[in-house]
């Protein structure tokens, strides 16, 4: 029998499971007992890494290796794997399928249907990329949830007969998702949201990645990939350490030189300002659509780990003049609120009283012509019918005329966007309505576009004289890949052999110590080389309680030398 | 908006407090089928038309015009905020009613009026407390003018002061956009000026009129000059891609266009070859006799479909006719239908263009061999 839906978030650096058990959601710890897996991919020979020590293995492996591919999702890109070229669906259909199996370790039973959480502000290729990812792991996507609902969904659970106003803020490791909700009598309400797809967490480290370069006189852009990705690395480790402390000292090789430097919160931050100025545009203008201002807030909830920099809670407390919740850790709130959507998808009887409307994360409309007042006729024009932030479901019409005499046909090209002109929006589907010649103006349709909360988009054309009807379903479904095509990729993806469950720990150990190595320098490197052929050496003899004092001492050893060098 | 009461729509008597319309609400949301769009729709109008009676109860205001018109003003009415009557007029003339002339004329007296009204603003505000902040926004917005100042631009002074910690105060970024909205509506309207690409980019950056064209034209959409903006703006931002282009044929209407022009050819080259050898002047007359036939035929084709348009719209305007054409014309369309299909078919911008072409192409083909 299959497992009732689970809740996944699928994170651009870390994916989380949950599920919802006795009234209440639970995560899922995975191999290494942690209820965090790295969003990384690695290929180790014909064996495919994915997690811990796909992560460690970024370092000293990059071509092999590939991370926060969640920022590709919805394009064309490729990552290389190795000798494998694949795109960010498949790459996370890999991240996808571990999550599956450790969850169904976890719980004993097999999983089919999941709730996915994906960032508010994905537009709808985006959100169908990830739809085909679920499909290419042998995954049934139920529905998919947005991120910052997700997290509301978890607070509001804590406190289900609360009323409070709040707003999540959402930084992720890769997208930012501002919402404002409202929280009454059990009805969790979406009142706007807004964000940003590109910038997160990862920004911030390869910001101060960029300040550190500049500041070893080395220019970034002179950097070959490899220093790149080893001085990304580093950041990272130091973004972390300088949140909870004022300064950190640092040794980087960059290049053949070594490099001792004490990297301040103020360099930091200084370093990642323009990105700090980004996020105010999506919160002006979540408040701008939703109607609401600070002084209506009862609280702003923190999401997702990048709001750990203390510069981004200096900036929230700056705007909203209160101090952020972070009553659920940050890092599993969504994948927490993934799982009541499951529940709530699967009618749990514990969430009988909870409802939950959503918005439309952004406008969809049609591309319209329009006179110029100088009587030249420009077509490119957005026309939106469905506003964003209009709570779904939610079905509206408008009704365009032709433009010149004789016109026999309007074409309907539908689009999803805020820009003003088409080309710079989403182009979603096209069809034509032939209408009966006439002069301008008089012949029409009217349009109605039908927007329901799973995602599905019905747009609908009606002559206004003959009545003749035309019209498109778009889907949030798997449709840039026909099902044929799935099922070739599911098998394609299949021959990669995962790694087995029961060495993950060994693996990811052998992972970091190598990461480590590559870091070291002078006695460390020899100590860390000692440790590695030490390691090797109780492996052989594969005794399980050998093996695991053996890793219980080693990481000690590795955690103070981590330390020294920043992971 | 349903014509129904909202009261009732929500099971309430009739009038109710803010807490009485959300209960109902959440009761009412609960038992409906959401999945369907009229009936949740009907119910969150009814919502929310109570609800803003209920606000506006409790602040002791109207339900505001403003707030149905989605503008920013509604920012204001907060329940647990004081109103401040006297505050909005003072602010929003030169909002609200965008009369070209008087923009102009006041502008130089534009910060005199709009400092006092910023004032009293500012007073429930936790941060706007202090006078040396106050001194400060002053300060501000009197360099804001500066950068603009007899509609000379200076970009750099601009990105850096929109850059200033104080303009990443909410209300004050929104004065300071409205500010340079209302300066280059003048130059856009009055002076017949472009936008340029560096004040294009400022704006992006600052207040994102290129990338979020919604909220902008939500926001100055009933403002004169705000297409040209737009669209000089988002032309700037986005690159070249983004110019509206005039729609081109497409390939097969364009195919089939060239096959009616080869056809020519082989008709008028056919005729010389069958008839004389004469030489090339002969050629050359029958080539030029077929364009020019060609050219006839076009106009008179052009002419024949336009005209009847022309006709029908002239006869609807006799009294007694345009009723019975009215009838007679509906049929003749839903019959003609077809040749709609044919013109979708092959997709030309110029209505019946491909048809018009074909059939002067025909007609030019069968002159040129009976001469």
């Amino acid at each position: 029998m299959d497992h009732p839906p689970i809740g996944i978030d699928l994170g651009t650096t870390n994916s989380l499971i949950a599920v919802f058990e006795d009234g209440a959601p639970r995560l899922l710890a995975n191999a290494l007992g942690n209820p965090l897996t790295p969003s990384a991919v690695s290929m180790d020979n014909d064996k495919v890494l994915v997690g811990e020590a796909a992560r460690d293995r970024l370092p000293t492996h990059p071509r092999e290796t590939a991370a926060a591919f969640k920022r590709s999702m919805g394009t064309n890109k490729t990552l290389g794997l190795g000798r494998k070229k694949l795109r960010a669906e498949e790459l996370s259909a890999l991240v996808l399928r571990k999550l599956k199996e450790d969850a169904e370790a976890a719980l004993g039973q097999s999983i089919r249907d999941v709730v996915v959480s994906v960032p508010a502000y994905f537009n709808q290729s985006q959100r169908q990329a990830t739809m085909s990812a679920c499909a290419m792991a042998g995954l049934n996507p139920v529905r998919l949830v947005n991120e910052p609902t997700a997290a509301a969904l978890a607070y509001g659970l804590q406190d289900r007969d609360g009323e409070s106003q709040f707003l999540v803020f959402d930084l992720g490791g890769g997208t930012f998702d501002v919402t404002v909700l409202e929280h009454f009598d059990g009805v969790m309400e979406v009142k706007a949201s807004s964000g940003d797809a590109f910038l997160g967490g990862e920004d911030f480290s390869e910001a101060l990645a960029k300040g550190i370069a500049d500041k070893c006189d080395t220019p970034w852009s002179k950097l070959n990939t490899d220093d790149q990705n080893q001085l990304r690395f580093v950041a990272d480790g130091l973004k972390r350490r300088l949140g909870v402390s004022d300064s950190h000292d640092v040794t980087i090789r960059l290049g053949g030189e070594t490099h001792n430097l004490t990297i301040t919160r103020t360099f930091f931050e200084t370093a990642c300002a323009p990105l700090v100025k980004r996020l105010l545009h999506p919160i002006e203008r979540c408040f701008y659509d939703s109607n609401e201002s600070t002084e209506t807030l009862d609280r702003v909830v923190f999401v997702g780990g990048a709001t750990r920099m203390p510069m981004i809670r200096q900036m929230v407390a700056r705007q909203f003049k209160m101090l952020p919740d972070m009553s659920i850790d940050p890092d599993h709130a969504v994948a927490l609120g993934a799982a009541v959507q499951a529940a709530l998808v699967a009618e749990d009887r514990a969430l009988d009283d909870v409802v939950m409307t959503e918005v439309s994360p952004f406008s969809v409309g049609i591309a319209t012509g329009s006179q110029l007042r100088d009587g030249a006729v420009m077509e490119g024009f957005f026309s939106p019918i469905i506003e964003r932030n209009t709570p779904l479901p939610a079905s509206r019409e408008q009704y365009f005329s032709t433009m010149s005499d004789n016109q026999v046909l309007l074409g309907v090209d539908v689009y999803q966007g805020e820009a003003p002109m088409v080309s710079d929006n989403i182009h979603l589907g096209r069809f034509d309505l032939s209408v009966p010649r006439a002069k301008a103006g008089v012949e029409g349709m009217s349009v109605r576009i039908t927007y329901d909360p799973s995602g599905l988009i019905d747009v609908e054309a009606v002559s206004s004289s003959t009545g003749r009807k035309a019209g498109v379903v778009i889907k949030d479904n798997v449709v840039g890949l026909s099902d044929a095509e799935i099922k070739s990729k599911l098998k394609a993806l299949q021959k990669f052999k995962m790694h087995p469950r029961e060495d993950e720990e060994n693996t990811a150990l052998l992972a970091r110590i190598k990461r480590l190595y590559e870091m070291a320098s002078g006695a460390d490197r020899t100590m860390v080389q000692g440790l590695l052929v030490e390691f090797e050496g109780v492996l052989a003899k594969q005794d399980p309680t050998d093996i695991a004092t053996a890793r219980g001492e080693i990481t000690e050893v590795l955690n103070r030398i981590d330390d020294y060098y920043v992971s | 908006m349903s014509a129904r009461w909202p009261w009732s729509e929500l099971g309430l008597k009739g009038k109710a407090g803010l807490r009485d319309v959300k209960r109902a609400y959440a009761v009412k949301l609960k038992s409906i089928d959401r999945d369907n769009p009229e009936d949740f729709q009907r119910l969150r109008d009814a919502f929310s038309a109570a609800k803003a009676r209920a606000t506006a109860q409790s602040t002791g205001k109207k339900p505001s015009m403003r707030q149905a018109a989605g503008k920013d003003v509604a920012f204001h009415i907060e329940p647990d905020l004081q109103p401040i009557p006297e505050e909005e007029p003072v602010v929003e003339p030169d909002v609200q009613h965008p009369e070209p002339e008087q923009e102009s004329g006041t502008d130089p007296a534009d910060p005199v009026r709009q400092t006092p009204a910023k004032k009293q603003e500012s007073a429930p505000t936790p941060w706007g407390a202090s006078l040396s902040i106050e001194d400060e926004e002053d300060k501000f917005f009197r360099d804001l003018r500066i950068t603009f100042k007899d509609g000379k631009w200076r970009i750099n002074d601009l990105d850096a002061l929109l850059s200033r910690d104080i303009a990443l105060t909410r209300n004050i970024r929104e004065r300071a956009e409205n500010i340079l909205f209302t300066a280059l509506s003048e130059a856009v309207t009055e002076e017949k000026k472009l936008v340029s690409s560096g004040i294009a980019n400022v704006m992006e950056q600052h207040f994102g009129w290129a990338t979020d064209g919604v909220r902008f034209q939500k926001k100055f959409g009933y403002r004169s000059g705000v297409q040209e903006i737009c669209y000089d703006v988002a032309r700037h931002v986005n690159g070249h891609g983004s110019v509206p282009s005039k729609v081109k044929a497409p390939i097969h209407a364009k195919r089939l266009r060239i096959a009616i022009g080869i056809a020519i050819y082989l008709a008028v080259l056919g005729k010389f070859v069958l008839e004389d050898f004469s030489g090339g002047a002969t050629f050359i007359a029958a080539a030029v006799f077929a364009a020019i036939s060609f050219g006839v035929f076009w106009i008179i084709a052009t002419f024949l479909f336009v005209g009847t348009e022309v006709m029908i719209g002239a006869l609807y305007k006799i009294p007694l006719v345009g009723p019975r054409l009215s009838s007679l014309w509906t049929k003749a369309r839903a019959k003609s239908l077809w040749i709609s299909d044919f013109d979708a078919a092959t997709h030309h911008p110029a209505q019946r263009g491909t048809i018009v072409f074909a059939l002067a192409g025909a007609l030019s083909v069968i002159t040129t061999v009976l001469f």
